[in-house]
């Protein structure tokens, strides 16, 4: 084993080069066959913590009997290997003489090994998971590599032995080589908004609409359907517009039909034009404590500025409005359930040029946090500023300085 | 900001005021410059917001419903305190130094120029009893849970009355400090020259020190409406 070459422990000795260098050399001289103890997960780090390093004469912690063997005969250390398991496979492949697997001591006693000829013989070690702690599985597999080593030992069997890890630590991911690949013509499936025209008075455009009903313990969600004449029912007028969406649904954990109707209440006055409530109504088969309908549930707008300019139309990407159970005392049952509008945009006024005019977006320029943490930085911030520069405006009394003049001389008294 | 009150030359030595070599980059310049480039920023979010028909999307209204009330009642209550102090202070730094200089020569003006003080640090106990007193306006109200429309017009007009009652008086007050501090600082030098003139000033100072009494009852005027409660 001498002529091996020495690895580094910067750059992993990758599995072709175990192969080439290593495995290889090992099994073409001519009477020596290999055994291999693979433990599941192996790391530099196990030997760090668990081999009692740190001590003179240490007998290798948890280590014993692969520290022994190492010191008593021919040794050599890889500290990085990339994919053993890889090599170990083509060297399994391309073995000349007979390959053996065993689990435990009676299955190696029962093989057949000859002193004179070769045998590749794979010991799958106990893996750490099954024991529990580490420290007690490596105790455990470096009894039974003794064990065994002692047993081939007694046979008269001359092997070279490895002790490998199929992996290392817990939480690095296995080299597995396979080739992703670019899914350029995959692109993730948008689905299609819906554009509701209304008598040319009332656009609406709508992608998706999810009803989420929790009815105390009962939670229904509904998947509505939006068609171009979902909006159909809409009431347009000069000074308000009722904006009426129709949609059927079904639900994943229900059997049957839900109709899911959603009413914007949209007043116009002077320069602006308001979205003044939002009604929800889910009407369907009861299913647990659902009892079929949810009638005109008001919906909470809470944050969101439902005050747009007229001309402009109101757009949100995703409008998630829950039931106002706070001012409306009859929804308590009703908890927790909520409707989330996807892609959503409306122009219930002024429409021009057949078209959407600019929107006023649910997402402000700045939100109301950041709009307050300016203003308060600003009081502090200017504070500063005239603090400091007060500060640097103090000088020094240079009344009577007269750099031409004597300099004061203090005398060293003796104290 | 130094109040210098004695022109530059006079004294016992002809002076250079100006440092002979000037080094490092000249102060003015930068505060112009940093000035005009946050002007000229502000200029042009404006021109744009005005001139593509986005001037709504500017919304006051909407910045003084979404901040809390509680961030301007507070800011008012900290304002109270700390300009009605920088006032006093300010008042009683002027003060105190021509008390200081003028004593030497004059020992006798020590005790009665005191008043100054007095007047000065009036100021400052007129902002820190605003400040209490706008600050028991204060309670926990949990804003999203209100219903009556009447209640939440109260609990926000609330705060803005408290950040308008602490702007007025520690404004006021900053501007009684100082005018007190001024008016003293003169008493005590002329008092170190005559002592007939210090009763004289004396009334000057008085009416300077109501100023800070007009802030301060104003002030109170505007927190009496103030109350926040939930329903």
């Amino acid at each position: 084993m001498s002529d091996l070459p020495e690895a580094s422990g910067v750059q992993p000795v990758s599995s072709n080069e175990l192969l080439e260098y290593y495995l290889n050399p090992l099994m073409q001289q001519s009477s020596e066959s290999a055994v291999l103890f693979l433990q599941d997960k192996l790391h530099v780090d196990d030997f760090t913590k668990f081999a009692d390093v740190y001590s003179l004469d240490s007998s290798g912690g948890a280590f014993k009997n692969i520290k022994r063997f190492m010191e008593e005969h021919f040794s050599l250390e890889l500290p990085q290997i990339e994919n053993p398991l890889q090599a170990i496979d083509k060297l399994k492949s391309s073995f000349a003489g007979a390959l053996h697997t065993a689990t435990s001591l009676s299955d190696v006693e029962k093989l057949d090994l000859a002193p004179n000829k070769k045998f590749l013989l794979i010991v799958e070690l106990t893996p750490s998971a099954r024991v529990g702690d580490k420290e007690q599985a490596i105790t455990l597999n470096d009894a039974f590599v003794g064990s065994i080593c002692r047993h081939l030992q007694k046979r008269g069997i001359k092997y070279t032995a490895m002790f490998t890890g199929k992996s290392t630590a817990e939480n690095e991911a296995n080299e597995v080589e396979t080739f992703s690949g670019r899914h350029l013509l995959e692109t993730a499936e948008t689905k299609n908004g819906t554009f509701m025209n209304v008598s040319g008075s009332i656009f609406v455009f709508l992608r998706d609409v999810t009803v989420h009903l929790q009815a105390e313990d009962t939670h229904i969600i509904i998947n509505a359907t939006v068609t171009e004449e979902s909006a159909d029912k809409s009431d347009a007028g000069n000074s308000t517009a009722i904006v009426q969406l129709d949609l059927s649904g079904v639900s994943q954990n229900t059997t049957g039909d839900y109709t899911v109707q959603i009413l914007f209440n949209t007043t116009h006055e002077g320069d602006r034009w308001t979205i003044q409530n939002i009604l929800l109504s889910v009407n369907g088969p009861a299913s647990g404590a659902f009892n079929g309908t949810l009638e005109n549930a008001r919906l909470q707008t809470g944050d969101i500025d439902l005050v747009v300019p007229i001309l402009y139309s109101y757009h949100c990407s995703s409008m998630k409005l829950y039931v106002d159970n706070i001012r409306d005392e009859s929804l308590k049952s009703f908890k927790h359930t909520f409707v989330e509008l996807d892609g959503f945009q409306m122009q219930p006024f002024n429409i021009q040029g057949n078209a959407f005019f600019n929107a006023q977006d649910c997402v402000g320029f700045f939100t109301r946090g950041i709009w307050m943490g300016i203003f308060t930085s600003i009081i502090l911030l200017s504070i500063l500023m005239f603090g400091t520069l007060m500060v640097l405006n103090l000088s020094t009394p240079d009344r009577f300085d007269d750099p031409k003049g004597k300099t004061i001389v203090i005398a060293q008294t003796e104290d | 900001m130094q109040a210098s009150r004695t022109p530059p030359g006079v004294g016992v030595m002809p002076l250079t005021t100006e440092p002979t070599k000037r080094y490092g980059t000249p102060l003015g310049p930068i505060y112009t410059i940093i000035y005009s480039v946050i002007i000229f920023l502000l200029v042009l979010v404006g021109i744009y917001y005005v001139l593509t028909g986005k001037g709504s999307r500017v919304d006051f209204g909407w910045f003084f419903l979404a901040t809390s009330p509680y961030m301007w009642a507070l800011t008012g209550v900290g304002l109270a305190i700390s300009l009605s102090v920088v006032g006093a202070a300010w008042g009683i730094y002027t003060t105190g130094v021509s008390i200081n200089g003028g004593g030497v020569k004059a020992p006798r003006i020590k005790t009665k120029n005191l008043i100054s003080i007095i007047f000065c640090e009036a100021v400052a106990i007129y902002g820190i009893i605003m400040a209490i007193v706008i600050s028991t306006n204060i309670s926990e109200v949990n804003m999203s849970t209100l219903t009556n429309i009447e209640k939440i017009q109260d609990n926000y007009s609330a705060g803005f009355k408290m950040f308008g009652a602490g702007l007025t008086v520690g404004i006021c007050n900053l501007a009684c400090g100082i005018c007190v501090g001024i008016v003293g600082s003169g008493a005590a030098l002329a008092d170190a020259a005559d002592s007939t003139l210090f009763v004289k000033i004396l009334i000057i100072e008085i009416f300077g020190s109501a100023i800070g009494l007009f802030g301060l009852i104003v002030s109170i005027l505007q927190t009496t409406g103030a109350g926040m409660s939930s329903d």
